[in-house]
C-alpha cells in the first residue's frame, strides 16, 4: 500500500521561519502553531493567523497547562486556549503529558511527573475539563525526560497506555522524545512503540537533539530542537507506519539555529519517504 | 444655533470637523461592503500576485527579475539584465517570467520593460485574477465607490455653497477660503473613494507584512539563508528597499533610486519599510537596496 494522501506533513510555526513556510506552502500540508505565544496576541497577529489559516490547516499546540499533574490545569490558560480556538478555528490542538508548575511555582520547562496511578487518574481529570472548556479533546504528547521521575509504579509505555485508555484520547507521538529516553535509558526504542496503542496515534512530532555531559555516566542526548533529524528517528517513523493505519499528521519541529528552509523542506521529505516505506511494508 | 451662521473662522473649524466625520463614514461605508473577511483568498505563495497587489505592473515586474536573477536565469552586467541562456525564456513555464526572459534575449536596462506593451497582457491577467478574489475592486464595487464619492461632493459642496450664498447675501465676500477649502475636501473624498485596491485587499496585505515580517529581518542578516522564493516573498511584500544592498547589490544596479530631485515617485517612497524610519529614508536616494542598511 503506498503512502496515502491522508496522511499530512507540516512545519511548526516559528516567527523566523514564517515566511519561508509561507514561500513554501506547495510542500507544506498543515502548520503548528504555539498556542501560547498567542494567548495574548493584538489583533493584527491574530488576524495574520486567521489569515494563514485561510490558506493552510492549522493545528494549535499547547506548552503551559500542566495536563499531567495532580494539582489541577491552569483555568486561566484554559480558558485562552478556548478563546484561540475559538478565533483561528484550527482541525486540532494538543498538549503534553508533563506538569509545568507544582506548589505555586513555575518550573519553566515540562516535567515528567511520576508514573503512577495517581497521576493517570488527575490527568485523566485535567483532560475532561480541558476538553469541556474548549470542545474539543487534545492529543496528548509523551515528553523526553532526563531523570527517570521518583515515585513512578509504572514504566513509561505502561503509564502512557494508561493515560489513553483512561482518557480516551489520542497520541501526539514524539519520536524524538521516544528516541532520547531509549539511548539515555537504555531501552528499546522500537519495543517501546510495540508496547504502545499505535492505533491511538493520531499525530507525531519529529525533532532532533544533541548530546550533553552527564557527570561520570558519559553523555545524554538532549532533546533540544536545535539540530536535524536524525536517522534513528526516521526508522522509528517507518516502524510506526507498518503498524497502524491511521492517517498521519507528521510535524517537523525547529526551534532555533534555523537552517536554510530548503534544508528542513528536506527533512519533511525524508519523513515522507518514511512513512511510505512504512506503508509500503504492511 | 445655526452653524451657518457662524463666522468665518468658526465656520471653516466645523466644516473641517463635518469633513473628517464624513470622510470616516466612507471609509466604514467602505470597510463594511469590500470586506475584510480571510476566507477563500489567493495563494499566499505566488510573490508575483503579492507584487502586484503591492504596487502594480512596476512591483511586479521588479519583483519578477529579482526572482529571475536568484534563479540564475537572469544575469545583471554593469546595470543592464540579460537573459543567461539561449533557451531559457522557451522554459519557462510562468508567463510573466518568460516574457521577461524573452525581453531581455538583447542587453537592456531593467526600466526599459516598465513600459514595454508585452508585459500588459501579463497585468491584465493579473489585475483580473485579484479581481475574481475581490483584492482589487470589480465593476459593481466601483460603481458603489462613484456613488458615494458623489454623494460625498454633493454633501461637502452644499454645505459650502449654502455658507457662500449666505455671506454673500450679508455683503461679506472673503469666501476664496472657504471654496479652497471645499476644493481640498473633494479631493480628499476623492482620493479616499478610489484606492487601487479594496479594503480586503489591504487587509491581505497587512496580514502577510505581520506573517513576514521575521524574514524581512533576515532579508539584510545571511543571504544564504533565503531561497529565491523567500527573497521574491521579501520583495514582493515589503519592495525591493527591503532587500539590503550589502546582501543583494544587483538590487541597487538594477534600479537605482531616480533623482529625488526630479521626480517624486521614488520607490523608496513607496515603500513602508522604508517609510517607517527616518534613517531609512535619507538612505533611500543613495540607490535601491540601500534602505535595508537601516535595519541593522
Amino acid at each position: 500500500m503506498a503512502a496515502e494522501a491522508r496522511d499530512r506533513f507540516g512545519i511548526g510555526w516559528r516567527p523566523d521561519l514564517g515566511a519561508g513556510i509561507l514561500a513554501h506552502l506547495d510542500r507544506i500540508d498543515i502548520v503548528e502553531i504555539i498556542a501560547d505565544d498567542y494567548f495574548d496576541a493584538p489583533a493584527p497577529k491574530l488576524s495574520a493567523l486567521r489569515m494563514l489559516g485561510a490558506q493552510v490547516l492549522l493545528t494549535l499546540h499547547g506548552i503551559g497547562l500542566g495536563m499531567a499533574s495532580t494539582v489541577s490545569a491552569d483555568t486561566k490558560r484554559m480558558g485562552q486556549m478556548a478563546r484561540l480556538y475559538e478565533r483561528i478555528r484550527p482541525e486540532s490542538w494538543s498538549e503534553h503529558f508533563a506538569f509545568v508548575r507544582g506548589g505555586g511555582v513555575e518550573i519553566g520547562h515540562l516535567a515528567a511527573p511520576p508514573r503512577n496511578r495517581t497521576t493517570v487518574d488527575a490527568t485523566a481529570e485535567n483532560l475532561s475539563r480541558a476538553t469541556a472548556a474548549v470542545g474539543v479533546k487534545p492529543v496528548m504528547e509523551n515528553i523526553a525526560t532526563l531523570i527517570d521521575p521518583p515515585g513512578s509504579e509504572l514504566d513509561e509505555a505502561s503509564w502512557l497506555s494508561a493515560l489513553l485508555n483512561a482518557s480516551g484520547g489520542k497520541l501526539l507521538l514524539d519520536l524524538h522524545n521516544v528516541h532520547a529516553n531509549a539511548v539515555n535509558f537504555g531501552f528499546d526504542a522500537i519495543a517501546f512503540l510495540d508496547r504502545l496503542p499505535l492505533d491511538n496515534v493520531g499525530a507525531i512530532h519529529l525533532a532532533g537533539g544533541k548530546w550533553i555531559p552527564a557527570g561520570d555516566s558519559g553523555h545524554r542526548l538532549l532533546d533540544d530542537h536545535l539540530h536535524d533529524v536524525p536517522d534513528p528517528v526516521y526508522a522509528l517513523l517507518e516502524h510506526v507506519a507498518a503498524r497502524t493505519s491511521n492517517p498521519l499528521t507528521v510535524i517537523l519541529e525547529r526551534d532555533g539555529n534555523y537552517p536554510p528552509m530548503l534544508d528542513l523542506l528536506t527533512q519533511l521529505d525524508r519523513a515522507r519517504e518514511a512513512v511510505e516505506r512504512g506503508r509500503t511494508a504492511v | 444655533m445655526n452653524p451657518f451662521d457662524l463666522r468665518g473662522p468658526d465656520f471653516l473649524v466645523v466644516y473641517a470637523a463635518f469633513t473628517m466625520a464624513l470622510l470616516f463614514g466612507l471609509s466604514l461605508l467602505r470597510k463594511a461592503r469590500e470586506g475584510t473577511a480571510p476566507t477563500t483568498l489567493p495563494p499566499i505563495s505566488d510573490p508575483y500576485a503579492i507584487a502586484y497587489l503591492r504596487g502594480g505592473q512596476k512591483a511586479m515586474l521588479e519583483v519578477a527579475a529579482l526572482s529571475l536573477v536568484e534563479r540564475g536565469l537572469l544575469e545583471v552586467n554593469d546595470g543592464t539584465l540579460i537573459t543567461a541562456g539561449r533557451h531559457e525564456a522557451k522554459l519557462a513555464t510562468n508567463p510573466l517570467d518568460k516574457a521577461i526572459l524573452q525581453f531581455f534575449q538583447f542587453q537592456g536596462k531593467a526600466f526599459t520593460m516598465y513600459q514595454d506593451t508585452r508585459f500588459q497582457a501579463v497585468s491584465a491577467g493579473m489585475e483580473e485574477r485579484l479581481r475574481q478574489d475581490a483584492l482589487v475592486p470589480d465593476l459593481a464595487i466601483q460603481e458603489a465607490r462613484s456613488r458615494e464619492f458623489g454623494i460625498a461632493v454633493l454633501v461637502l459642496g452644499g454645505v459650502a455653497a449654502i455658507k457662500v450664498i449666505i455671506a454673500l447675501e450679508r455683503g461679506r465676500h472673503n469666501v476664496g477660503f472657504l471654496i479652497a477649502c471645499a476644493v481640498m475636501a473633494c479631493a480628499f473624498a476623492y482620493k479616499m473613494s478610489f484606492p487601487r485596491i479594496t479594503k480586503r485587499g489591504e487587509q491581505w496585505l497587512k496580514d502577510l507584512g505581520t506573517l513576514m515580517t521575521p524574514l524581512k529581518r533576515r532579508a539584510g542578516a545571511a543571504k544564504k539563508d533565503l531561497s529565491w522564493r523567500e527573497a521574491s516573498m521579501v520583495a514582493a511584500v515589503f519592495g525591493l528597499t527591503a532587500m539590503r544592498a550589502s546582501s543583494y547589490p544587483y538590487v541597487g544596479q538594477m534600479f537605482p533610486a531616480p533623482d529625488t530631485s526630479s521626480s517624486t515617485s521614488s520607490s523608496c517612497g513607496s515603500s513602508s519599510s522604508c517609510g517607517s524610519s527616518s534613517s531609512c529614508g535619507s538612505s533611500c536616494g543613495g540607490g535601491g537596496g540601500g534602505c535595508g542598511g537601516c535595519g541593522s
